[in-house]
């Protein structure tokens, strides 16, 4: 049942988004229009990347596919959970859902479904044109593929988790969102093997889950590598998922025990 | 505190049920929030006076088809009461009940026969149809599919939004969309309603036709216990059995409105007459037997409506009347009426003595 509520509230979600009829294609449209430049870029760059990106795979463009497919996948897991809750709290829709019998964690799947969904559209649709233009994808590990793509986005999930316990503590994220995406961009191997870091950055960039799950990711799917050969990097991923999601559930169980108690919950 | 024996039978089949356990059920309740000061701020004058405690030792019942209106000032502590039933604050100390089911332990349980009316327009789904938010919160409220659809219909036909349910929200009027919180309240079959300020947003004439909508459905046709925080004069002695005034988080009064009103205001009458300093009344006045409240002119400055306190009631104000039309004061028209809301919650407030 608290399935059939989550599901309702995404159903809602994507009712709204639909009624915007021009935004809702020009989204579509700007996915193409993004897609194609990059496999120019990428085309251009092959010569002298081949020999840095070697180590997760041959092609370039198909480096950065699978780098930008695992961002659009982790932007909504960063963001949504903070949007909706501040987007709830400003407008009075999280009280009227709060005061409902569906517990939180499936009101909080059900206000961020929409933006997760409409992500594994834009992940699908990236693939399927990375495949026309070329990017040799080993479809057999595609299990192994999902396993690594689901650890990071849980993982970042956690640290969406933390951002909406700030929003419900503070009415601020603090920038969390915003500072992890930056930093996961630059520093987690979306568009350069993170081999090519600075030593100074380096050890930053293996506490960001991109990193060991972007590595494992393209072994897996790009060079055909079986999930033994990355299991380094799949016990770090593991890891810290464990961490991050620990942290977020506890953060927002707090906050909204401190909301309660302070009677910030419904206040806008 | 003022207190006049609760009216809770007004007649009806919708009027409260005296013999059954009362479905809310508040004792001695106290909330305190804490101050929001920053760090430096708590540095430099760690001992700084708390503020004042939002509901002291409130205590109260409302049974089932029972219409129990919360009353006072701004900052009184009605939306923080009501805020606590609908378990989104928890109280410091005492208890809260909802058939039952109390409110820190049992929220999940409260939340099943409770159904708050306190967030605004804003809570709804602009972008789809009224027929779509309620289909979402039916899905919310864990309603099988089968059901769901049927108690949508149902809902929308009660507050008569059948016609309209399939036109998009963001194009209803202010009075539409209250009528559409109701019935996404009513869709889960509440037995305890919370009413924040409920026709806020309404003009007299829909107000009056909501009132009386909520009177027959929620207490005589469902028998709903319904606390309502209100700030309007109609809704406290027309809609509400009895209503509780809060002054600073405290009871300052209860009872019913107009027995209330007559206790703390006396019995309010008005006459209308050419002649509102008529020797007659005035020496009435100096006499003691009534109280000038206001005297206003109908606008051309000929008659003038004049409302007395008349101490006695309807015995005492049949003599008055009588001894001014035997003095010859021109009288058009006399009849009691109700005191205004703000004047009883000053006196109730300004009697508890903590204004």
């Amino acid at each position: 049942m608290s399935t059939q509520a989550a599901l309702a509230l995404t159903r809602a979600s994507w009712r709204t988004a639909k009624s915007y009829r021009v935004s809702f294609a020009l989204s579509f449209a700007s996915l193409i229009t993004t897609i194609i430049p990059v496999y120019f870029v990428a085309n251009a760059l092959q010569p002298f990347m081949a020999s840095v990106i070697a180590d997760e795979g041959r092609e370039y463009f198909g480096f950065v596919l699978l780098g930008t497919a695992m961002l659009t996948l982790v932007s909504p897991a960063v963001s949504s959970f903070a949007s909706a809750v501040s987007g709830g709290l400003s407008s009075g829709f999280f009280e009227a859902l709060l005061v409902t019998p569906t517990p939180l964690p499936a009101l909080l799947a059900g206000q961020t479904g929409y933006a997760f969904a409409w992500a594994v559209v834009r992940l699908v649709l990236l693939i399927i044109a990375g495949t026309l233009l070329g990017v040799d994808i080993h479809w057999l590990r595609l299990p192994e593929g999902l396993l690594i793509t689901s650890l990071v986005v849980v993982a970042y999930c956690g640290v969406g988790l933390l951002a909406a316990a700030f929003v419900v503590s503070f009415r601020t994220n603090a920038a969390i969102p915003q500072a992890v995406l930056v930093l996961s961009t630059l520093l987690g191997g979306v568009y350069f093997p993170t081999s090519v870091l600075p030593p100074i950055v380096s050890p930053l960039s293996e506490w960001l889950p991109l990193t060991p799950g972007l590595r494992a990711l393209r072994q897996t799917l790009l060079l055909g590598y079986p999930l033994s050969t990355v299991g380094g990097d799949l016990i770090q991923l593991v890891g810290l998922t464990t961490v991050s999601m620990l942290v977020g559930v506890l953060a927002l169980r707090w906050s909204f025990g401190y909301a309660r108690r302070a009677g910030s919950l419904a206040q806008y | 505190m003022t207190t006049v024996e609760p009216a809770v039978a007004r007649g009806g089949a919708g009027d409260a049920k005296p013999n059954e356990p009362p479905l809310v059920r508040v004792v001695d309740l106290w909330k305190q929030f804490p101050s929001a000061r920053s760090l430096i701020d708590v540095l430099r004058r760690p001992s700084v006076e708390p503020p004042s405690p939002a509901i002291v030792d409130v205590s109260l019942d409302v049974r089932a088809g029972e219409f129990v209106g919360l009353l006072g000032p701004n900052g009184a502590g009605k939306t923080t009461l009501l805020k606590i039933l609908a378990t989104l604050i928890v109280p410091d100390r005492g208890t809260a009940t909802i058939a039952g089911h109390d409110v820190v332990e049992q929220p999940a349980n409260v939340r099943r026969v409770i159904a708050p009316l306190l967030a605004n327009e804003r809570s709804l789904y602009w972008r789809l149809s009224a027929h779509e938010n309620l289909e979402l919160f039916a899905a919310l409220l864990r309603l099988p599919q089968r059901e769901a659809a049927s108690r949508v219909s149902d809902a929308l036909d009660v507050v008569g939004l059948a016609d309209t349910g399939r036109k998009m929200v963001g194009q209803f009027s202010a009075g539409m969309m209250q009528r559409l919180l109701v019935a996404r309240a009513l869709l889960g079959h509440p037995r305890v309603l919370l009413l924040d300020e409920p026709t806020r947003s309404l003009d007299p004439t829909a107000a009056h036709s909501f009132r009386s909508f909520l009177r027959e459905e929620l207490g005589v046709r469902r028998g709903c216990a319904v606390l309502v925080a209100t700030h309007r004069t109609e809704e406290a002695f027309e809609l509400c059995d009895r209503v509780v005034v809060l002054n600073r988080g405290r009871v300052a009064a209860i009872g019913r409105a107009t027995e209330l009103g007559e206790s703390l205001l006396g019995f309010r009458y008005s006459a209308w007459t050419t002649e509102p300093n008529h020797d007659a009344l005035e020496d009435l006045v100096i006499a003691g037997r009534a109280h000038r409240v206001a005297a206003r002119s109908d606008g051309d400055g000929r008659w003038w409506r004049v409302e007395v306190e008349i101490a006695g009631g309807d015995d005492a104000a049949h003599e008055l009347l009588a001894t001014l039309v035997k003095a010859g004061m021109p009288i058009a028209r006399f009849e009691r009426v109700a005191a205004p809301l703000g004047e009883l919650i000053d006196r109730a407030v300004g009697r508890s003595g903590r204004r």
